[in-house]
């Protein structure tokens, strides 16, 4: 854990220090730091450009990191992971609509919306779809998790078939949006964004500690959890209701990044064991560096442009997650 | 004082149980016995709340359904009949469980004192997983005394639910096994476990439920239950019940020619 958060301080400062405009900023912080003055432009580039996608990025991939772990522990499956709630399937249904139909809605909603309609649709899509899921799942009053999952796969064709329909609608320069949107970035990061973001990931990260212990017990089955005193169903509102407003928030606010939340946990699983209580803190820091460090490569990788996050995430990720399934078969083995 | 009335339980449309009356006493260790889809496992489960059932079950007194679920995890615990854990954990983590769900303030020593208890001493390490089946059922009983630790606590005895507790287990951990609840009983805990193997019932058991169709056919001590026409009744099967020459202990065998 130590180890981590150091990591997640020397990734904030290389994060900070990298990026389109040159090398100069590393010199610029240095100055701050002593307390001198430094030029507009840097001032500009460091608290109005770098430090919100920072602050973003870190936000983002704790949120997605933490609510992978969340899910998996709940799930009882390795595999899960938050887009199983709905609302991966449900933000991307939400943004799409944003982006396409967006220009039908009256001039005065368009303006007052303004760049906040892609995020909050998405938002709003994935809450929905969650709570949908949930109420699907829901009988007598006990959540099945096996229902979730599959009726979570019904409910994914559904709104993808929806989302085919409006992608078959747009036009090109939409389909664009929608491409990158799919894919993922922290570009778009500001303050504004972080200040809607940043209270739901939070709460959503705060209420994780207290699942921690019901997680573990949750590993021997739910009827075993119940009789070591666990209140089960309040639990799996907790975490749901949690996981579904970090990661819409995530979602909302950076789009679709994939794999942090099935390689974070996994892979601190392998480190340093399955336990909820150790797992959860880190792998909100593990989430944080590794996202910030796929940020820092597409922002460099074909500078001055720049790669969309999910990209990187799904390039490394991938191979990295087979490369560990391979490596740990009998492990994992249920 | 663990009573159970008038407990009708249906699966899917299927009367399973159909009115049972059971009862245990602490100190005792009671076990249910009967053939398969006789309806002993459910029996165990309604008591324990796994299934949904009518009836009224209460523990000294108190109507189980009513008390909050950590209440009732610091007076019993219950040992599930396979278990199957979702991530790598070890022996160490399983165990440990238990103890976090006791209502006594115990050291994380008590873990490796449970291991020893039901012979895995040194095994606190080794991933669960990786396990046999024998192995992994002695760790889940294993977390469930770190649970229930002290057969008597403030609030009255504690109870052991176990669902066919030896069924993996080669005959020494049988035994083993066994005297390990017979010695818990002896303390003043309640035990109550379902059981598959007649003739360990008749060596442990102080009273015995037998169940068939989905109701008690007798329910007392092993002389009164363990009786040719009562067995053959339940099972279906002619058995006759003997006493091995050593000793007083009834012993049963299947006669294999007679089966109606």
């Amino acid at each position: 854990m130590l180890v981590l958060s150091g990591l997640l301080v020397l990734t904030s400062v290389a994060s900070l220090t990298t990026g389109a405009s040159g090398a100069s900023l590393w010199k610029a912080l240095t100055q701050l730091v002593q307390g001198e003055e430094i030029s507009l432009r840097e001032r500009v580039i460091l608290f109005d450009i770098r430090l919100p996608r920072l602050i973003m990025g870190i936000l983002v991939g704790a949120a997605l990191a933490v609510s992978g772990a969340v899910m998996q522990g709940l799930f009882r499956n390795p595999l899960a992971d938050p887009g199983l709630v709905g609302v991966g399937a449900g933000a991307g249904l939400g943004a799409i609509s944003a982006i396409v139909l967006g220009s039908f809605l009256p001039l005065g909603m368009q303006a007052s919306l303004g760049y906040f309609m892609v995020p909050a649709a998405a938002f709003v899509g994935g809450w929905v779809s969650t709570i949908v899921l949930y109420r699907i799942a829901t009988h007598r009053g006990r959540t099945s998790v096996a229902v979730m999952l599959l009726g979570g796969i019904a409910l994914g064709a559904l709104t993808g078939a929806l989302s085919g329909i409006l992608i078959y609608m747009a036009d090109d320069s939409q389909l664009r949006d929608l491409t990158f949107w799919g894919l993922g970035s922290l570009a778009g990061a500001t303050w504004d964004k972080i200040w809607l973001a940043a209270p739901l990931i939070m709460l959503a990260l705060a209420a994780t500690p207290f699942l921690a212990r019901s997680l573990n017990a949750l590993a021997l089955g739910e009827a075993p959890a119940a009789h070591l005193g666990i209140p089960v169903q309040r639990m799996k509102n907790i975490s749901i209701l949690s996981v579904a407003a970090a990661v819409g928030a995530a979602v909302a606010a950076s789009g679709g990044i994939g794999f942090i939340g099935i390689v974070v946990p996994h892979l601190l699983r392998l480190l340093i064991g399955p336990d909820h209580r150790f797992l959860l803190p880190n792998a909100a820091l593990l989430g944080a560096v590794l996202l910030l460090a796929a940020d820092m490569i597409s922002r460099t990788i074909i500078a001055p442009a720049e790669l969309p996050i999910g990209i990187v995430t799904a390039t490394l990720g991938g191979p990295f997650f087979l490369w560990i399934l391979l490596r740990n078969r009998s492990l994992l083995d249920l | 004082m663990l009573d159970a009335r008038d407990i009708r339980v249906s699966l899917a449309g299927t009367p399973v149980l159909q009115g049972v009356h059971f009862r245990a006493r602490p100190g005792q260790v009671t076990t249910i016995v009967g053939p398969n889809g006789s309806g002993k496992t459910t029996l165990l489960r309604a008591m324990t709340q796994e299934a949904s059932y009518s009836g009224e079950v209460t523990l000294d007194g108190e109507d189980i359904s009513r008390l909050p679920g950590w209440q009732l995890a610091a007076r019993r615990a219950v040992l599930p009949q396979a278990s199957r854990i979702a991530f790598p954990f070890t022996v160490f983590e399983i165990v440990r469980l238990g103890l976090t769900a006791s209502a006594e303030a115990a050291q994380e020593s008590r873990v490796s004192e449970a291991l020893d208890r039901v012979g895995l001493a040194g095994f606190e390490g080794r991933f669960y997983q990786e396990l046999s089946g024998g192995e992994q059922q002695r760790v889940q009983l294993a977390r469930v005394l770190t649970q229930v630790w002290e057969p008597i606590g403030a609030e009255g005895a504690r109870w052991l639910f176990l669902d066919e507790p030896v069924s993996s287990l080669d005959i020494g951990h049988q035994l083993e096994v066994m005297s390990l609840l017979a010695a818990y009983a002896q303390a003043g805990g309640g035990v109550i476990a379902v059981m598959h193997d007649l003739n360990l019932t008749a060596m442990y058991a102080d009273d015995i439920a037998i169940l068939a169709d989905g109701r008690v056919l007798r329910q007392g001590p092993p002389s009164a239950v363990l009786t040719d026409s009562l067995l053959s009744e339940a099972y279906g099967c002619a058995v006759r019940v003997n006493a091995a020459p050593a000793g007083d202990v009834p012993f049963i065998l299947p006669h294999m020619a007679s089966i109606s």
